[in-house]
This record gives C-alpha cells, structure tokens and sequence, in this order.
C-alpha cells in the first residue's frame, strides 16, 4: 500500500499507509493528522485542506484543474508554486513516498 | 446514499415513520408557497447551474446541472451516525451521545434549534431583490446557490423540530415560515438578519461576515451532546463553505477592480475613484465595519449564564471542542472580558463558563483577520498605499458590554457627540449607499460580461468556463 508523509509546520513528520485512489484529504482525517480541516467535506469549496507539496511529487501529479485553482486563491498562508488542495489529489501507486508539507493554519 | 425517490430527498430512512414524513409533506407546501413569496424574485422559470447534494460521503456528495429553483431537490441530510460517539464536554461528558432530546433541555434545545433555523429563511428574504442588479451570470448563479442551500438549512432544521420536539415543534416550524426580515411586527428573532443587504457590496460582505458567524455556531452545536443535531450541523457547514468562498472572493474582485482602475488611471482621491465607477477603498472599509460590528453582536452577551448553561448540559460545545486540551468542564478556568469603566476599556477575568460567547466571538475574529489580510494583499500587490483594517470589537456594538458605549474604531472611548460627528467617516452613508446602488441600477448578464465595477473571477464554477451560462432566462 502507498505510503504518504505528512510534515507538520513544526517539521514533524508522520507516515501512513494510504489505500490507492483514497485522497490525501481524506487520509489525514482517517488518521487524525492535524492541520487539514476540510471544511467543505472535499468537493473543493474551501482551502481548508492546503498542502504544499514535495517538488519531487509535484510533477508527477494530474494538473489542477480550474475550481482548484480558484479555491487555492483564498488559502490562508498563501499558496506557493507547489501548492495543492488535498481533497483533490488521489492515491496512486507512482505516488508511494508522497511528502506533502501542512501550512501554519488553514483558517 | 440519498433516497431521491421520496417526495422529500433524505438519508434518514424518512419513509419508515410514516407519521413524521407526513408532517413533513404537509410543512413542504407552506414551504414552497414562502419560497415563491420571498424568495429570489422573478427567477421561479430560470434554469440555474445548481449544485444538488447527492450524498453525504466526503468523497463527492453533490452533482451540477440545470434546475428550477421552485424544483430544487430540498431534504433532509445528516452526517453518518457514530455509534461510539459519547458527549464530549459538560456534566454529561462521557456518556452515550443522546439519540433522543432529554426532557430537562427540550425546550432550551427547541429554542436554539429555532433561532438557528430563523436566520436560514431571513437571508433568503434579505437578498432576494438583487438578483435584479446582478454583475454577471456567474454571480447571480452563486447567489441562487447560496439561497438554496440557505432554504436547505431550513430544512435541516425544520426536520429536528418535527422529529423531536412534536406539536411545539410543528408550530415552531410554521413560525419560521411566518416571520420576515425586517419586518417591524413579526421580525426574524437576531438583529444582523433584520438589516437590508440592499448591494452586492452588502451581500458579499454578508456573505463574508454573516455567513461565517454562521459557521461558528454550527461548529459549536455540531459538537451538541444531541446527536441528531450535531449530525445535521457538520452537512450543513460542508454547504456553508461556499458561500463564504462567495463573499471572500466577491469583496477580493471589487478590491481588485478599484485597484486596476486606481492604477491605470493614477487617481487616488476617492472622489476621483468614484468619477470612474468603482467603489473607492474608504467606502469598502465603511461597509467592511458595518457588517463586522453587527455580525459581532450575533455572538450575544460577553457575560452569559446561558451560554454557561447549555454548555454545562451539553447541549452547544466550543469552537473545535474536542481539540481542546482542558477538562471540558471549565468550572474552575477563567476567561478575559473586555468592558468599559470610567471611561476606559478594562480587561478583567471572568468565569470561563459565562465568557464562551465571547470566546466564540474571539475565535471568528481570528478568522477573519485572517480574510481582511488576504483582501489586504490584493492593495498591497496594486503598490497602493491604503490599509483595510477590522474596527476594535467594541465599536457599533448594540449588544454585550460595549452596548450604549461610543467606541471609536480604534479602541477610543468617545462622547455620543463625538461619535457621531464621526459615524460617516466609519460608516456607510446614505449617499455610499445611494452611490453604490447607482452604479447596480441593472443586471449584467450578457455571457462572460462582468459589471464595471467588479473584476472577473480567475475560473469559472465547476471548471466551466467565465462565459457559461450559468443561468438561462427562459
């Protein structure tokens, strides 16, 4: 099963098993990691399940599509070139490893 | 999944309990019937691009597509039941979470289920001349979203009261129906829901500041010992999340816009901002502390046994209670109020219990601050040097410990002379408003045209795009 880590704005990280096709939003909630909120419950509505994520994974994800791009514009700590929302990014077995860093705050 | 072969859409196996689904479909006319009176005006024959909660899974629970807003599919839907979730703060920490309403907090529960549900009809109520002055198709598909889903938060609430609360309920539920905003006889029960939003500059801010109040007192009776309503509470803040994009992204495109014509025409006098039809940063600012302060006042009390009460019996939590780290009993803890003695503003300690208003108060304040920065760095990216900032809490306030106070925006204690030599310097004017409306005499709805006055989204809705037509007249 695909591994993703989670790092904390503090820097600590956490490992978890993720099942393919499962989003990392839903993941982080699963398993209680703190600083992802999802708000909206995942349909891409709110910011509240900002990452940023690892310039090695980055590419290697599908592009964001236009509602993405548009909810990212009002995340709280402002998004970077390699900022994602996690409720939209699923899964898949070429993204074992996926690290993707938690801003500061989401609200 | 949502069984949309009912009369009413729900998740909650609603044909099972007969006795309940029939109070329900005889509510569902006076429903529709207030629905056509006060809801959206004009707009019963447009095909709208909608958003339908289809589930509640967070995997996907809405789909889009053309509707009659008459035809909306309201229901009735609750998160999944945790069969292990106990009551998480008060006397009652530790035990089952109720399934039924306890006798010794009916009609408390019924009164807080009611004035939520009162705010839900009352902003339909308050926006529904603007779909008249709408700045585009876009806009004017995302305010028919949000009154839907307000007019589905009815619904959810509604539900409860017939569920729970029997023959109180029912009338309770047809009470909701017969109130009106604004109306000086039978008024919607909180302030903020009885002022006009008479402009898109108002409703955005409403949208912005109202709509998140909105969200503080959902999250704080989603974490209700009262399963039922928690369940309902934690859906309906996954709808409320757009409307707040709606506001926040609304207020960010008229900041914008000023500022592009600001630059392109190198005019900073707001005289000369408003000579090219956009609104001027000082009247944004205005209406930003109108809609801050009133919206402030929807917390209530600063000191409140109330608020003690329905916390100690676990019946409304704390902003993300349970990621609190503290004993959820909050018996011996303190909190800081703010009041005005002698003059001055004084910060004294008080009973944790009685200050969770103001503690609610405080965490939406956090929020917002952090909005207003985002609307900040449009300015600040434009090169132009004006500051938007949040009044201090006591300014405007009716309500609370500030209540009959003339608190400057800054914190400054004032004569009521004084204030009010100022008050159109802080707050919009008739002529802001007269101004504004000026420049919302008609609808935009040519597809991909966007009011002078407002800058176009980056995308469309759904990834559609900015020429969509989002909305079709018929």
């Amino acid at each position: 099963m695909p591994k993703v880590i989670y790092v904390s704005a503090k820097g600590d990280a956490r490992e978890v098993d993720v099942p393919v096709g499962t989003t990392v939003m839903a993941a982080a909630l699963k398993n209680g990691i703190d600083g992802i909120v999802a708000e909206c419950g995942g349909v891409c509505m709110c910011s509240t399940c900002h990452v940023f994520v690892d310039e090695n994974f980055f590419d290697r994800l599908p592009p964001a599509q236009d509602t993405e791009e548009a909810v990212l514009e009002i995340a709280a700590e402002e998004r970077q070139p390699t900022s994602r929302l996690s409720c939209q990014i699923k899964v898949t077995d070429d993204l074992d490893g996926l690290i993707v860093r938690l801003p500061e705050r989401q609200r | 999944m949502i069984n949309y072969t009912d009369k009413i859409p729900n998740n909650i196996d609603l044909g099972r309990d007969r006795v309940l689904q029939r109070a329900l479909e005889h509510w569902q006319p006076a429903y529709l019937n207030w629905w056509h009176d006060t809801g959206p005006t004009e707009s019963h024959a447009y095909d709208v691009y909608l958003r339908t909660a289809t589930s509640v899974e967070p995997d996907g629970w809405a789909q889009f597509g053309y509707v009659r807003m008459p035809e909306y599919r309201w229901g009735i839907f609750l998160q999944p039941r945790d069969e292990k979730r106990q009551v998480n703060f008060g006397i009652h920490k530790g035990d089952p979470a109720w399934q039924e309403v306890p006798g010794e907090y009916r009609s408390t529960l019924r009164r807080v289920i009611v004035t939520q549900g009162d705010t839900e009809p009352a902003s339909v109520e308050q926006q529904r001349m603007l779909g008249l002055s709408c700045p585009s198709l876009y806009d004017l598909r995302n305010i028919f979203q949000v009154n839907v889903e307000e007019g589905r938060h009815l619904w959810a609430m509604v539900y409860l009261l017939h569920r729970y609360f029997g023959r109180d309920g029912r009338e309770e539920a047809e009470a909701l129906l017969d109130r009106r905003s604004g109306d000086t006889d039978n008024p919607r029960i909180l302030g903020a829901f009885n002022e006009p939003t008479p402009d898109w500059l108002a409703f955005f801010m409403f949208t912005f500041f109202t709509d998140r109040d909105g969200k503080f007192q959902l999250c704080a009776l989603a974490e209700s010992a009262f399963d039922p309503l928690a369940r309902t509470c934690r859906f309906m803040l996954t709808e409320e999340a757009h409307h707040m994009f709606v506001g926040e992204t609304g207020v960010t495109r008229i900041i914008q816009r000023t500022c592009d014509v600001m630059k392109e025409n190198k005019v900073d006098d707001p005289s000369d901002v408003r000579a090219l039809g956009v609104i001027d940063l000082p009247t944004i600012q205005r209406y930003l502390n109108f809609h801050y302060s009133v919206t402030l006042d929807l917390y209530g009390s600063d000191i409140s046994s109330n608020a003690a009460n329905y916390y100690t019996g676990g019946l409304k939590g704390r902003f993300e209670e349970t990621k609190i780290n503290d004993d959820h009993l909050l018996s011996e803890a303190t909190y800081p109020v703010s009041e005005v003695v002698g003059g001055k503003i004084i910060v004294k300690q008080v009973s944790a219990l009685t200050a969770l208003n103001e503690r609610l108060r405080e965490d939406y304040i956090r929020e917002i601050e952090s909005g207003v920065s985002r609307w900040q760095r449009v300015i600040d990216k434009a090169g132009i040097p004006f500051r938007l900032t949040l009044p201090h809490k006591g300014f405007h306030r009716a309500i609370g410990n500030f209540a009959g106070h003339f608190i400057s925006p800054e914190g400054e204690v004032l004569s009521e002379e004084a204030w009010k030599n100022h008050q159109h310097e802080w707050l919009p004017a008739p002529q802001d408003h007269a101004y504004v409306q000026s420049l919302m005499s008609g609808r935009v709805v040519e597809l991909g045209k966007f009011a002078n006055w407002i800058a176009p989204p980056g995308r469309g809705i759904n990834n559609q795009p900015l020429n969509f037509e989002y909305v079709r007249f018929n």
